[in-house]
């Protein structure tokens, strides 16, 4: 019979494992590569589904469309743009004047590049109503390494392991559960 | 177009995420004490509005006329499989109903012409208890809320002969949800509609705060099959809807690709996961505990009990699915509520704040966290559950694990499909 201080200084101690192992097992790049997409867009998804690059690896998207305007807006970074047939872009880009007011244009053009500096998963949507299904248009890019997910993995493990620890040490189930505050005393009448 | 029409929007993005966040988890069926489709047929069964129409003979327990036939449902349809029929045939075209208004709206009328045919046979609400689809799951995740109508002491209900709550009185119509709350112990068929607040002479009712998981019955396989179709059609709409997959997407949405053999296929893979494989290793799992324990006690016991696991885990798992449509589109909310037939009025200022969804790289992280709460709550609660069946600590841990294992599998299943 493990002791509960001890049960207590296991569940401790394997949270901090959950959390550093896949910061610990995260394999940094040799190098960082360049990668070329040749995005297609089309009803109602993307070609390539997924993108996968590393943390500090350079993406360059030539977008077209195989039916309708669609666009591309891609969370976590400043990447916007409209995508058309014929591999025709507008990639947004924002500015500030004299008075610092913020202004958004449009600048045609047949690639876009960025650099993938933040890890983990961010999904790119569609941001011209584009047919029924367009709040559905999605894709994913995916910047190793996955870390936020292996932690995730690691701490539902965590959970399990602890409920199974912690009830070993909990001895007041048996207890009848007493009925908690009845609302409508606090009403008039 | 579905993202700027009112009934969509306000529906499927901010309806569906209030539904599953709020009102479930912390008011159980809160909804259905305000739901306005079966009301037109209420309203016709007792023929009033809001008054109470008293008849001094009770007529088969009641002291209500009502319209029609008046008849009881029958027996054998009283439990979940209609309302899980109904749902999987609803969920079937789930893309196509939520981005089609004319799908919405055939839904809604078709509802209420069944609420309006039902209530000429029929008395109390039946299409509420028996046949809606949203009501299926409500009743099931209602278990975990946080809220509870309930007598407030069972003796003073014993000891009451004249049993107002269900026969009614001047004062209240009888229970329209054929509840007792004398002997009520579970919020599942509770409609929150409150009448028996005001027939009850003795003011024996309360409405309760408590944990959050403290029913933890779960009736019947009916029940288990429908909090195990959940779980899967929240699967299947993270796969479909908030997946990158063009073609599966296609395939769910058969009335404009025009693909019957990849909607075949995508709907019978959805209905022999739901019906077939994950109930089938749930049950497995749960009988290879029972043996595991050696268990002498009813196994289909042990297996319903278990089953409550998924519940909470169920719950949170909605809850992260339903996250995305309201952090990434609560613009359209915005635009509509200005604008809500299109006319080009701005009433609110909001018809034209632009499409930005709120912070949506932190989603995923929050979806996680919700994952992990759900698996928490929902191996806890089935622990305190166990010990009315399994005294001994250590064969209680034993049988817990396997079930316990299973809801880990469908956790990380989720895991991989929001941060994977």
């Amino acid at each position: 019979m493990i002791s509960k201080p001890l049960r207590i200084t296991a569940i401790v101690l394997l949270f901090f494992i959950a959390m550093g192992l896949p910061r610990f097992l995260a394999k940094k790049p040799i190098e960082n590569k360049t990668h070329v997409i040749e995005l297609v867009a089309g009803k109602y998804g993307y070609t390539p589904e997924r993108i996968f690059v590393n943390k500090g690896d350079t993406v360059i998207i030539k977008p077209t469309s195989k039916d309708v305007t669609h666009g591309f807006r891609l969370d976590g970074y400043p990447v916007e743009f409209i995508i058309k047939q014929g591999g025709v872009a507008y990639q947004k880009y924002e500015w500030k004047d004299d008075d610092g007011k913020l202004h958004t244009d449009w600048d045609k053009v047949t690639e876009i590049e960025f650099t993938a500096d933040r890890s983990g998963k961010f999904i790119f949507r569609c941001t011209q109503v584009c047919g029924n299904l367009h709040p559905f248009m999605t894709g994913e890019l995916i910047v190793g390494p996955k870390t936020l997910y292996h932690t995730v993995v690691f701490l539902s493990i965590w959970v399990m392991a602890s409920l199974f620890l912690w009830f070993g040490v909990q001895n007041r189930l048996f207890k009848k559960q007493k009925k908690s505050g009845n609302l409508f005393e606090g009403l008039p009448g | 177009m579905g993202n700027h029409n009112i009934a969509i929007i306000i529906v499927w993005i901010l309806w569906w995420f209030l539904l599953k966040s709020v009102f479930v988890p912390l008011g159980g069926r809160l909804w259905c004490m305000i739901c306005p489709l079966p009301a037109p047929a209420e309203w016709i069964s007792r023929k009033a509005f809001t008054a109470v129409r008293f008849i001094k003979k009770p007529v088969r327990g009641k002291h209500h006329n009502y319209t029609g036939l008046g008849l009881d449902w029958p027996k054998k349809l009283r439990n979940m499989w209609l309302q899980n029929i109904i749902f999987l045939l609803m969920i079937s075209f789930g893309i196509i109903l939520i981005t089609r208004p004319v799908a919405t709206a055939i839904l809604f009328l078709l509802i209420l012409a069944v609420t309006l045919i039902l209530t000429f046979i029929f008395r109390n609400r039946v299409f509420c208890l028996y046949l809606c689809p949203v009501g299926g799951f409500l009743g099931n995740y209602s278990m975990a809320s946080m809220t509870a109508l309930r007598a407030i002491d069972k003796e003073v209900c014993k000891k009451h002969k004249t049993k107002c709550c269900i026969t009614g009185s001047a004062e209240g119509w009888g229970c329209p949800w054929n509840r007792y709350p004398g002997t009520m112990d579970r919020n599942n068929y509770c409609g929150l509609c409150t009448e028996c607040v005001k027939t009850c002479p003795k003011d024996n009712i309360g409405f309760f705060l408590r944990p959050f998981g403290s029913d933890r019955s779960v009736k019947d396989y009916a029940e288990m099959y429908n909090i195990i179709i959940m779980l899967v059609v929240a699967i299947a709409f993270s796969i479909t809807m908030l997946g990158p997959w063009g073609a599966i997407k296609q395939a769910a949405n058969v009335t404009e690709s025009r693909q019957l053999y990849p909607f075949f296929i995508y709907i019978g893979v959805l209905y022999t996961m739901s019906l077939g494989v994950f109930p089938g290793i749930f049950i497995l799992f749960s009988r290879l505990s029972a043996r595991w324990t050696g268990y002498r006690g009813d196994v289909k016991q042990l297996v319903l009990v278990l089953s409550y696991m998924l519940i909470p885990v169920g719950i949170f798992a909605w809850i992260a699915f339903s996250l995305p449509s309201i952090m990434v589109n609560y613009s359209y909310v915005l635009n509509v509520l200005s604008d809500p037939l299109g006319y080009g009025w701005n009433l609110f200022g909001t018809a034209h704040v632009p499409f930005n969804p709120f912070y949506p790289e932190i989603i995923p992280l929050i979806q996680g966290l919700l994952l992990l709460t759900g698996l928490y709550f929902g191996i806890s609660r089935v622990n305190l559950s166990l010990t009315r069946l399994i005294a001994e600590p250590s064969k209680r841990m034993k049988a817990l694990f396997l079930p316990s294992l299973f809801a880990l599998g469908v956790v990380n299943i989720f895991l991989k499909l929001y941060l994977g």
